[in-house]
């Protein structure tokens, strides 16, 4: 209901014409019980703007569906299909790039494998080569006339009862990992001697003059072949028998061999496994068979 | 709607936009502009305004196109302003009815569209709230706020007087 705290909202309503008609009449008799306020109703009366019938718009026929039809059909215009764009082959985009790419990788995948292929496999020949290179030694064997051997092996305080000559026959030693491989199974019976032993006394004498059989029997030789060896040397004169033993060179070339084969062995023992499965090859573990090594040559010997 | 009946709200309601938004820009140019895109506007909408709310589609179109040339032409219609203070100063004298009219240009652009729409064209709240994008209680709220601060304009103006 208006009273003197909101009747300036009612009369806020009362002319934005929002009030029924009785609560128009409810304002009329409000300001006749308050005539103080009779003025500020008339000022908000005032204040309403009416509608000013002089101002009009000069020229609707802008705004007629007649004028608007005429600008739809006559400034309408017909595309001219005739007209074509003469380089429109340079327009297309063709994106062969992914294409290019997936080439340009597999060449260089191809590449780096062939690449990896040929540093191994030229890697593996050339250390076989190096190891051939430095255990193909001719080694001129030291033919040492000897007193009768009688304790074999003698490697040390020989040289004084020795007569070095030089053999009139050079035999090449050829030395090959095999050899190492095989003298080194457990299973062939060799007599094993350490090697820095060995290494330190090719160091400390250029060379050995004394009959070396421990050289050979440790390396290669099986314990049967070392006594028929011996057997024989018993059998034979007493004076200027030539023996042909291997020199300490070849116990430092075997080391090296030796050495140099282990670090092979890891990169070809697969190839060899498979070339071992595939052409039937000879197992050469075998347990009952025993071998005399020499040189290259692995000699089978019957039981 | 068809062509005559736009035609018809085109001879019913041209005049009456026209002065709505002359009132609001106080320029006939831009006023005459915004009524021809509003009306071209329909006209390209005929098939979904319906002949009854022509009248409310159109003040409503035309009142958003008003909105976006003052947006547009800020700096023009501040420049209109200070010609009318410029006028003031040449010591002409004031009818109440004139100042009224420089009292309801110190309004927001809106708050003179609510006073308008309601004095011209006697649309209610709830219609007003539909062309300007508000509801009726924030239409009655502002068209109030409007009515005081233009009464305090022209209270100013008589004591300057």
């Amino acid at each position: 209901m208006i009273n003197l705290s909101n009747y300036e909202d009612w009369f806020l309503l009362y002319i934005d014409g929002e009030l029924t008609v009785a609560e128009q009449e409810a304002v009329l008799e409000f300001v006749k019980q308050h005539p103080s306020l009779q003025e500020e109703l008339d000022l908000l009366l005032s204040m309403r703007f009416q509608p000013e019938n002089e101002i009009k718009l000069a020229d609707h026929s802008t705004l007629t569906a007649k004028y608007f039809n005429e600008l739809e059909n006559t400034y309408c215009f017909e595309p001219d299909l005739t007209i074509q764009f003469p380089d429109k082959e340079k327009l297309y985009k063709r994106t062969a790039a992914p294409v290019f790419s997936i080439f340009r990788y597999a060449a260089v995948a191809a590449s780096t494998i062939v690449t990896v292929g040929l540093i191994w496999w030229f890697a593996g020949t050339n250390s076989v080569d190096q190891t051939l290179v430095k255990t193909e030694v001719k080694v001129v064997p030291e033919i040492n006339y000897t007193e009768p051997v009688n304790n074999l092996p003698q490697t040390d305080n020989a040289s004084s009862s020795v007569t070095k000559v030089n053999a009139p026959n050079q035999v090449a030693f050829v030395v090959d990992r095999k050899p190492i491989v095989v003298a080194n199974s457990k299973q062939k019976n060799t007599v094993e001697l350490p090697i820095e032993e060995e290494v330190k006394d090719f160091v400390a004498r250029e060379q050995i003059t004394a009959p070396v059989y421990t050289e050979q029997s440790r390396s290669n030789f099986s314990q049967e072949a070392i006594q028929a060896a011996q057997a024989r040397i018993n059998e034979t004169p007493s004076t200027a028998t030539p023996v042909y033993t291997s020199s300490p060179i070849n116990t430092a070339l075997l080391i090296e061999a030796e050495m140099d084969s282990e670090k092979q062995v890891r990169g070809r023992g697969i190839l060899r496994k498979i070339s071992r499965t595939l052409l039937g090859e000879r197992k050469e573990e075998d347990d009952n068979q025993k071998y005399i090594q020499l040189a290259v040559f692995s000699i089978p010997v019957q039981k | 709607m068809t062509e005559r009946e736009y035609n018809n709200c085109v001879s019913a309601h041209a005049d009456g936009v026209y002065r709505f938004i002359l009132k609001n820009l106080q320029h006939e140019e831009d006023a005459r502009d915004v009524v021809q895109s509003a009306f071209e506007k329909m006209w390209l909408n005929r098939e979904q305004v319906n002949s009854a709310t022509a009248k409310s589609y159109l003040f409503t179109v035309a009142y958003n196109q008003m909105i976006d040339h003052i947006r547009k032409n800020k700096r023009i219609v501040l420049k209109d302003e200070f010609s009318e203070e410029t006028k003031i100063d040449q010591g002409e004298i004031p009818s109440f009815k004139k100042e009224l009219e420089k009292a309801l240009q110190q309004l927001t652009p809106l708050q003179k569209s609510l006073i308008l729409l309601k004095d011209y064209e006697g649309y209610s709240y709830e219609e007003i709230g539909k062309i300007t994008a508000l509801n009726a209680s924030q239409v009655k709220v502002y068209l109030h706020r409007a009515r005081i601060q233009l009464k305090e304009i022209v209270g100013k103006l008589e004591n300057i007087i």
